[in-house]
């Protein structure tokens, strides 16, 4: 289609640098990514259908009318405890693998494209900084992770809350309710932050989700031997998910029984997970603005 | 338009940028060099991407101070290939037009009306990844033109183009610089590209500034400087021209032949011509193409205004 010169018009506005540009970037993000029918089926799929389903399942299993048997429910003594509480512990148990692996789908791409499309001279070349970018792009992949991590919790919430039969459910649950929303949030900001490191050091979208999901299958197994070989719990922080699964049991109103079926190594102390998060979160985070700042420069 | 004092940019030990020097007027500006030269460091720096010592306005602005500012007022096209991945083509557009600070709304309305002017109306719906290069150039170009920037800073803007491409990008540039007064800083290694757009030229060779000005000004270097045919009496002719105080080419030229004269104005010659008896049936001002300047400035020869005056 040839040139049309005259259709060349002013524009009246004029261009500022705005604060908003890496909200900007965020959605634009959301959106590209919720092309890809892939994502569309795992959000819809994997997150708050499955949670609520398992919902109403403990809760016919309560009533001797579900899948987990009832001498199971009496022995670990889960009728008499906070459910809310021991639903998103096994969450938990779940979501690590899936966060992983959603992150590899959703965090891992991000930069790596762009580099391979040759896209930072253009992103570069309007009023935006490394910091913006890259607080957009953690937004996007925020965003789908939080569906995975924390949204359930919601629904979850808003189940026990709306079939509860007893009054002040909602209040009785709130404590419980925000520290599993916590834990969704740690994880969130882990596994967005080690995506988005992972993806800043290649171009090819392919190789970073692999390493991403090596990080996480790798370390969480490594941890785990190297925890029992050397009868140190504290060794699980190594695991990026290990971390937030074990900040979410300390948070969260796990029954004794429960956390030791669970749990055969005992409870790894809290201080230890939490190191392990922040020295993921920081190495994650660190690798990402100095990859980013030095392609910015080359490119 | 943009204002440069003395400024230094190293990588490492090798110097890109050795102190250059020089203002840029409004209009279209040629920025010329052989590869390595510094002109895309040049153009990042003035962007704001590159620290460097040394001053810099674009503007008025400093683009080390506000480098924000500075990009929100410059439409930038990149060399190389480049698109944000997963896009279509309007929707890239209207993406950077919001990076740039523009509102959803306006991005999206101006990003319309770009791809039709670039020629890609059609073909906005595409992904953007999908198109072919000379495609891409013109999506680089709506990208660059989508907040309706002041300055345009264009890194080799026909590269990959087919013939006819080119020539509606050149005219289109040319257009813009003209009927709708954007300034334009054009890098290229095409000379013919630089020669169709721009009036002016900045040529670099190894980080410094080696020619700068109007290309009729550079390109006329032997000012004064005719080729003469001429009938008759050749012989006093040349000896006329002589006594005027005219330089003629060496030899004896026969009938027909095409004399070199370097005068101080055509009315000499013809004056010459009249006392001597011989009709003028030629006469063209010797002009050198921006090519012959840009071969002596990347050799280190000396402009030919130089050189006369070192004469």
């Amino acid at each position: 289609m040839p040139i049309d010169i005259a259709s060349y018009r002013r524009w009246e506005g004029r261009a500022r640098p705005t604060p908003f540009s890496a909200l900007a970037i965020a959605t634009t993000m959301v959106r590209r990514r919720m092309r890809l029918r892939l994502v569309r089926w795992i959000v819809g799929g994997f997150t708050v259908v499955p949670c609520v389903f398992a919902m109403l399942a403990f809760y016919a299993s309560l009533q001797g009318e579900g899948p987990i048997d009832r001498s199971t429910v009496d022995r670990l003594g889960l009728a008499d405890v906070n459910m809310l509480g021991i639903l998103n512990f096994l969450f938990d148990q779940m979501a690590g693998f899936f966060a992983m692996l959603f992150a590899a789908l959703v965090a891992a791409p991000l930069i790596a494209e762009d580099r391979r499309a040759h896209a930072l001279p253009l992103y570069f070349s309007r009023p935006i900084g490394h910091i913006e970018y890259i607080v957009g792009k953690a937004a996007s992949a925020a965003f789908f992770l939080a569906l995975l991590l924390v949204l359930p919790r919601v629904c979850m919430y808003l189940v026990e809350v709306g079939f509860s039969e007893t009054d002040g459910t909602a209040m009785r649950q709130m404590p419980t309710f925000l520290a599993s929303c916590a834990t969704g949030a740690i994880g969130v900001v882990l596994v967005t932050s080690i995506g988005l490191g992972v993806s800043s050091l290649t171009e090819r979208p392919t190789y970073a989700a692999l390493t991403l999901l090596g990080v996480g299958v790798i370390m969480a197994g490594l941890s785990f031997h190297l925890a029992l070989a050397l009868g140190k719990p504290s060794l699980l922080a190594l695991s990026p998910y290990a971390c937030v699964q074990r900040i979410g049991m300390e948070l969260m109103v796990i029954p004794e029984a429960l956390r030791a079926e669970m749990n055969a190594l005992s409870v790894m102390p809290i201080r230890a997970a939490w190191t392990g998060v922040s020295i993921w979160t920081a190495l994650s985070l660190g690798v990402l603005v100095l990859r980013v700042r030095r392609v910015e420069v080359v490119t | 338009m943009l204002t440069i004092r003395n400024l230094h940019k190293r990588f490492g030990q090798t110097v890109a940028l050795d102190g250059v020097d020089c203002e840029v007027g409004a209009g279209a500006t040629g920025l010329l060099g052989p590869n390595g030269a510094g002109k895309t460091t040049l153009l990042r720096i003035l962007l704001g991407l590159l620290p460097a010592s040394g001053e810099a306005r674009v503007m008025g602005l400093d683009p080390f101070r506000e480098p924000r500012a500075v990009r929100a007022r410059i439409g930038y096209m990149p060399e190389s290939e480049c698109a944000i991945p997963g896009l279509f083509g309007v929707d890239a557009v209207a993406f950077l037009g919001r990076l740039a600070g523009m509102s959803r709304r306006d991005a999206f309305k101006r990003a319309h009306e770009v791809m039709y002017f670039v020629g890609l109306g059609e073909e906005r719906y595409r992904e953007a990844s999908e198109y072919s290069t000379g495609m891409q150039q013109r999506l680089k170009l709506a990208a660059a033109l989508v907040h309706d920037p002041e300055l345009l800073m264009l890194d080799e803007p026909t590269n990959g183009l087919d013939p006819k491409g080119r020539e509606e990008i050149l005219t289109l540039l040319r257009e813009l610089a003209t009927e709708h007064k954007k300034h334009l800083l054009l890098s290229s290694h095409l000379l013919p590209d630089v020669e169709h757009v721009c009036t002016n030229v900045v040529m670099l060779r190894q980080g410094r500034i080696v020619r700068k000005g109007p290309i009729t000004e550079l390109t006329s270097g032997e000012k004064g400087t005719y080729e003469v045919k001429a009938r008759g009496d050749l012989a006093r002719l040349l000896a006329q021209l002589r006594g005027l105080g005219a330089e003629v080419g060496e030899g004896a030229p026969g009938e027909g032949a095409v004399l070199l004269v370097r005068a101080a104005d055509t009315a000499t010659i013809f004056r010459a011509a009249h006392e001597a008896g011989a009709q003028v049936r030629g006469l063209r001002a010797v002009r050198r193409t921006l090519e012959n300047v840009f071969l002596d400035a990347v050799d280190g020869r000396p402009a030919a205004t130089e050189a006369r005056r070192a004469d």
